[in-house]
């Protein structure tokens, strides 16, 4: 019996004109945590889909444990080999508990009829006992965390007698804690003899959970390899193609200048304490922290989305109020948020109209009436400044790509000609061109020095490389500051991770 | 994270030429049938006003309905407030109409009976948004609800009687027309088309509520004040309703709390029809008034053939509506399909150029 | 405790507590039997209505053609009954008005799976033509005399109840059993059946529903076919209740029966919802609507009432939800500990 649980070999996959998948090969041994590695369009996903049965490949075998499976395998015939996904949306129904989550599907997947609630208690329990968690069985799950949501969805695909549990971005929403105790549960699995899949781009993870990875990039092969012989700057490499240009940004900080934007000890009930920093002329600062340190709700607090409940705020040396995102839009900040698709965007109308939003209260004449020709004159001179690649203006924004995306979401802002400009996750779901031509974009803002601009990520390249001073927040609270000058990422990652 | 074009995405695209350019020839297609089976009676003046008798209330209603659509919403409250209105205002009228007044009289309290209802109809308004925006009461609910309650309040003041006793002018605006043909009301309802479409196709208000029915969540995040602009287009609709409460009370020459109950079905299908989107973000005047004239064309033929009785109206507007919504899933799949196309086109072309 | 705050179940409930104090205490009729006959008797309709949309609303769907699917099937059966002179079992009738009506709930439930059409819209469509196919296409009128065995129904009572002061008398329908029937069938098929679950996770999230091998488009067509089949017995029983067949009854019923599933806590936009829940709310509604003259309420007001209460209970949950919106709930200061230790997960 050989050693390997799934064998992938030279799989093509065609959508319409475009390759997805070109030869693609991938070997996972027995008993292995082994990651899947790829940017966006790489085409790890469609890879999982065809793994799980969901895709059809257009050429080439997927084997599962020994058994070459036809053209015909579909998600039913990938369950009983024992491949088990769990997806980014994990599938879950929110309105109904804990344990019938879990013994919902193999109950039907077992074309029982009747439902013996005795009976899905106990199969739940039996889920929970293989992973080696408890939780409360008659929970709703609408009410619990992202975190254990995935607990449950593991619990459900156990129940499979998986052989092959395939993980696609499992640690997106989970703060530290609940990464470890993920992680926790995966190698508590691994033990049990499953093998693991993972898909993430979130390279610490990748180190710190798997044994192998494998990197696509194009939908093809780039490299296998094992964990211990990876670096970060190979990493990169093998995943955009290109190695990290471009020199640190440099603050030019003159002496005697007002700050453009300062906070003093700013709380936000449940969300952070006592927050005070400024922001000089030429400067762009970085706040950086894990996911739940707060500087989501910091971000969001400072646009009036979640009005602070203490503490004050001052734009070119005034003090403002602000107690509503239209109040900060009044005040001249500008936001550009974390999930562009469901907050920063209006997907179906036009790719003009998504520009002049934000300002197009300065764009009526006195009449009351908008001026078309502004409007299309500046939709036009931020196309251009910005070069984002669009059609026609009138085209819905949901065709243009992420990058071009959030170029557009830059323009809206940059329209209202703000005085202060946060950018919360601005690179997020870009791929790697793209990322360093809105880096390019931000930097130059500053450079007429009338615009604060604050950078707030997670990734901590992006922000060594941008923000000349970096703001490191923990629970709440700011725990450190640091330039940017000689700072190299394992100092920075270290200090955002340390307990302290 | 790539958008995917889904059927479901895509089928919420606005209206474009191409649909104004279908239901103006399914409206020309729908008369010229018409004139052509009973050229004697269809095309005759007198029947043209009559068949523009109804219509006004429609439209107006509809503007009243597409308003709240395009927010993202739906009103089913109109009607309510419409009778609701008409009836305060008509008792006002009722109690201080003095007996043989002048024509400026006349005119005077057409006016105040004018301003008493979109008075009224702009509260109810209010109340609706206060109901969705403040409390947070999905706006089917909310008019639903609402619409109880302010038919309610129609029922208290009226006991469940018919209001009668109108000052016989009144009525005669109703019937009035201007250059011997066109009829009052459908003045009326060309009026309030010409706001409706100048706020949302010219003015940051109609900008505003697109982009908030499109999507409230990004609309908040860009700064948008979604309560004001609920709030606006919720009074505007009702101010709207009132005035077709008005028309309604002057056709029948007399205020009723249930006038009109299966107008807010109508309505709905005629903005439907007319390429409203009831998810929100898309909606036009023009589509809405075509609509309603297939509509008016379609029903008013078949009441020119005593065989085919009324109700067959129901039966037609009721096949109509499903077969739009089918003909625009259809065709919107078909767009998808060739966009996504045209984009993979694209794709693999500048793939072949690295 | 916190958590039966939040449900609507136990708000329905204190309302109709406190209204019927406040009936009993002004009039001292409340707890008459007549009038808690008369009470339960009017349940009987909305009753296995509210049913019947309480499950579309758990799918995810919205109704509002049932009231026309129940006045086409009654005027239907019935006309034919009566002019047939029919004199067979009363059952049969009743029978084929059900599958009338879910012939007609089925074409609902087709549009709206197959097609994937909005319900809103399809429903309003199907109402209009239902009720024009009734109206214009079979010419419908009143039927003051039918069939004997309906007629003979209309008369048939489980008991008589009666008033020892006023000497009014109310009798309670047999028909009351039918409601009896629907809420156990009802109940046991949520709760205890893999189709019941199947609607609930369908209306949880169709997408997980459809990956789990559930049949998303059976569980559509069937909402609406039960629906049609309830709205077909729910007919019958207007009918005989009322002891003639007026074709526009039930106009407008919809909203009704949707304000009482609603009230009850059911969730429009889907997934939650319950038998107990929903008869509180059709409770809830009757009380309203018949007992406001106990209370020296003129009729007239009785339908302002009604919007006030649907308000009230609306809004006080959509208002406690909003509010959960605008704060933070999580601690993000101390990571949560306290409420997350709670949840958290024990090493064994």
């Amino acid at each position: 019996m050989s050693d390997t649980i799934l064998k992938v070999t030279n799989v093509t996959k065609r959508f319409g004109g475009v390759c997805a998948l070109d030869n693609v090969n991938l070997e996972l041994k027995k008993g292995e945590i082994h990651c899947l590695v790829g940017g966006n369009g790489s085409g790890k996903s469609t890879l999982i889909k065809i793994i799980s049965g969901f895709y059809k490949p257009d050429g080439g075998t997927v084997e599962i444990d020994g058994i070459r499976h036809t053209q015909k395998y579909s998600t039913m015939d990938a369950i009983a080999a024992g491949v088990q996904v769990i997806y980014q949306d994990m599938s879950v129904f929110p309105n109904l508990t804990v344990a019938e989550n879990i013994a919902l599907t193999i109950n039907k997947s077992e074309n029982k009829k009747l439902v013996n609630w005795k009976q899905v208690d106990e199969v739940a329990q039996q889920a929970f006992d293989k992973i080696g968690v408890q939780m409360p069985l008659h929970e709703l799950l609408e009410d619990m965390s992202v975190a254990d949501k995935q607990i449950v969805a593991i619990a459900r695909a156990i129940l499979y007698d998986a052989k092959l549990l395939i993980m696609d971005e499992p640690t997106t929403a989970l703060t530290r804690k609940e990464i470890d105790k993920l992680f926790e549960i995966v190698r508590n699995l691994q033990a049990q003899g499953v093998s693991i899949l993972f898909v993430s781009h979130k390279l610490d993870e990748v180190f710190e959970i798997a044994t192998r990875f494998t990197v696509l990039r194009n939908g093809q092969n780039i490299i296998t390899d094992e964990t211990s012989n990876a670096t970060r700057e190979k990493m990169t490499y093998y995943i955009s193609g290109r190695t990290i240009e471009g020199e640190n940004f440099q603050a030019d900080i003159r002496e005697g200048d007002t700050p453009l934007f300062e906070v003093k000890d700013l709380c936000l009930e449940n969300g952070f304490e006592n927050i005070s920093f400024k922001v000089m002329p030429g400067e762009i600062l970085g706040i950086t922290g894990l996911l739940g340190s707060g500087r989501t709700e910091l971000a969001m607090s400072l646009f009036g989305l979640y009005p602070p409940t203490s503490g004050q705020i001052f734009i070119k040396g005034k003090e403002v109020k602000i107690d509503s995102p239209m109040a900060a839009l009044k005040n001249k900040i500008a936001y550009v948020p974390e999930d562009r698709l469901t907050e920063g965007l209006f997907l179906l109308q036009s790719i003009q109209d998504n520009i002049s939003v934000a300002n197009i209260d300065n764009m009526c004449r006195k009449n009351g009436s908008i001026d078309e020709d502004l409007v299309r004159a500046d939709a036009e001179k931020w196309r251009d400044r910005l070069s984002i690649k669009l059609g026609k203006m009138e085209d819905a924004i949901g065709t243009l790509s992420g990058g071009n995306q959030q170029k557009v979401v830059l323009a809206k802002w940059l329209e209202t000609n703000p005085d202060v400009l946060i950018l919360n996750g601005p690179t997020v779901g870009v791929d790697i061109g793209a990322k360093y031509d809105l880096h390019a974009r931000i930097r130059e803002i500053v450079k007429d020095r009338t615009t604060a601009v604050i950078v707030i990520s997670d990734d901590v390249l992006e922000v060594i490389q941008n923000c000349n001073r970096i703001i490191v927040v923990k629970k709440g609270r700011i725990t450190d500051e640091l330039s940017n000058e000689g700072l190299d990422e394992a100092t920075l990652v270290s200090v955002v991770t340390s307990r302290s | 994270m790539k958008t995917k074009l889904t059927t479901e995405g895509l089928r919420n695209r606005r209206m474009k030429d191409g649909d104004m350019l279908r239901l103006l020839v399914i409206f020309a297609v729908s008369f010229l049938v018409m004139t052509i089976l009973e050229p004697n009676i269809f095309f005759t003046k007198k029947y043209i006003v009559s068949m523009a008798s109804l219509f006004p209330e429609y439209g107006i209603l509809s503007l009243a309905m597409m308003l709240a659509m395009i927010s993202g919403g739906i009103d089913l409250s109109i009607v309510a407030t419409a009778n609701f209105s008409g009836i305060i205002a008509i008792k006002f009228l009722i109690r201080f109409y003095p007996e043989g007044a002048s024509a400026l009289t006349n005119a005077l309290f057409l006016l105040a009976v004018l301003v008493i209802a979109i008075c009224v109809g702009a509260l109810c308004g209010m109340l609706i948004s206060f109901l969705i925006a403040k409390i947070g009461i999905p706006p089917m609910l909310a008019t639903l609800g609402g619409a109880d309650l302010i038919m309610g309040a129609s029922l208290v003041l009226t006991k469940g009687s018919s209001v009668n006793g109108i000052p016989a002018f009144f009525a005669e605006v109703g019937t009035k027309t201007l250059f011997g043909f066109l009829p009052v009301p459908v003045i009326v309802f060309a009026v309030c088309a010409l706001i409706v479409s100048f706020l949302l196709n010219r003015t940051s208000f109609g900008m505003k509520l697109k982009m908030m029915g499109s999507n409230p969540t990004a609309s908040r995040f860009s700064g948008i004040n979604n309560g004001k602009i609920t709030f606006n287009a919720y009074v505007l609709g009702g101010m709207l309703s009132a005035v077709a409460g008005l028309l309604m009370i002057s056709r029948a020459n007399s205020a009723r709390a249930d006038y009109g109950k299966s107008y807010v079905m109508q309505t709905i299908i005629i903005c439907v029809l007319g390429g409203t989107n009831p998810n929100g973000g898309f909606g036009k005047v023009s589509g809405v008034t075509v609509a309603i004239l297939i509509l008016q064309v379609l029903s008013s033929g078949f009441n020119m053939f005593p065989q085919i009785s009324n109700f067959y109206r129901n039966i037609i507007w009721g096949a109509v509506l499903i077969l739009v919504v089918i003909y625009n899933y259809l065709s919107e799949k078909y767009r998808v399909k060739k966009m996504a196309q045209a984009m993979e086109k694209k794709k693999s072309e500048s793939a072949l150029q690295k | 405790m916190k958590k039966l705050l939040k449900r609507n179940e136990f708000y329905v409930s204190v309302v109709i507590v406190l209204l019927i104090i406040l009936i009993q205490g002004k009039s001292g009729q409340f707890f008459t039997s007549n009038n808690l006959v008369d009470l339960a008797r009017s349940c009987i309709l909305p009753g296995i209505l509210t049913l019947g949309i309480t499950i579309e609303i758990i799918a995810h769907s919205i109704d509002v053609s049932f009231p026309a699917i129940a006045m086409i099937t009654m005027y239907s059966v019935t006309e034919v009954a009566t002019s047939a002179g029919y004199t067979g079992p009363v059952w049969i009738l009743f029978l084929a008005a059900a599958l009338m009506g879910t012939v007609l709930g089925s074409i609902n439930g087709v549009l709206a799976a197959w097609l994937k059409l909005p319900t809103l819209i399809i429903t309003l469509a199907t109402s209009s033509i239902y009720m024009g196919i009734m109206q214009g296409v079979l010419k419908c009128r009143v039927i003051a005399v039918m069939a004997d065995p309906l007629e003979r129904l209309s008369e048939t009572y489980l008991f008589v109840a009666q008033n020892k002061e006023s000497g009014l008398t109310s009798p309670l329908p047999v028909l009351f059993l039918l409601l009896i029937a629907v809420i156990l069938v009802v109940g046991v098929m949520l709760k205890y059946t893999m189709l019941g679950r199947s609607i609930y996770a369908f209306g949880g999230d169709p997408v997980s529903a459809q990956r789990a091998g559930f049949n998303t488009v059976f569980i559509q067509i069937f909402v609406f076919a039960f629906m049609g089949c309830l709205a077909g017995l729910g007919g019958m029983t207007r009918t005989v209740l009322t002891g003639s067949c007026q074709p526009t009854t039930l106009d407008g019923y919809e909203m009704t029966c949707i304000a009482a599933a609603v009230l009850g806590g059911t969730r429009l936009s889907g997934g939650v919802g319950t038998v107990k829940g929903s008869l509180l709310g059709v409770l809830l509604m009757m009380i309203v609507s018949n007992n406001l003259i106990l209370l020296g309420i003129p009729t007239y007001w009785s339908k302002f009432v009604t919007g006030v209460f649907i308000i009230l209970g609306i809004g006080i949950s959509s208002y406690q939800a909003l509010r959960a919106q605008r704060v933070l709930s999580a601690s993000v200061l101390e990571n949560a500990p306290a409420e997350k230790d709670a949840k958290e997960a024990v090493r064994k």
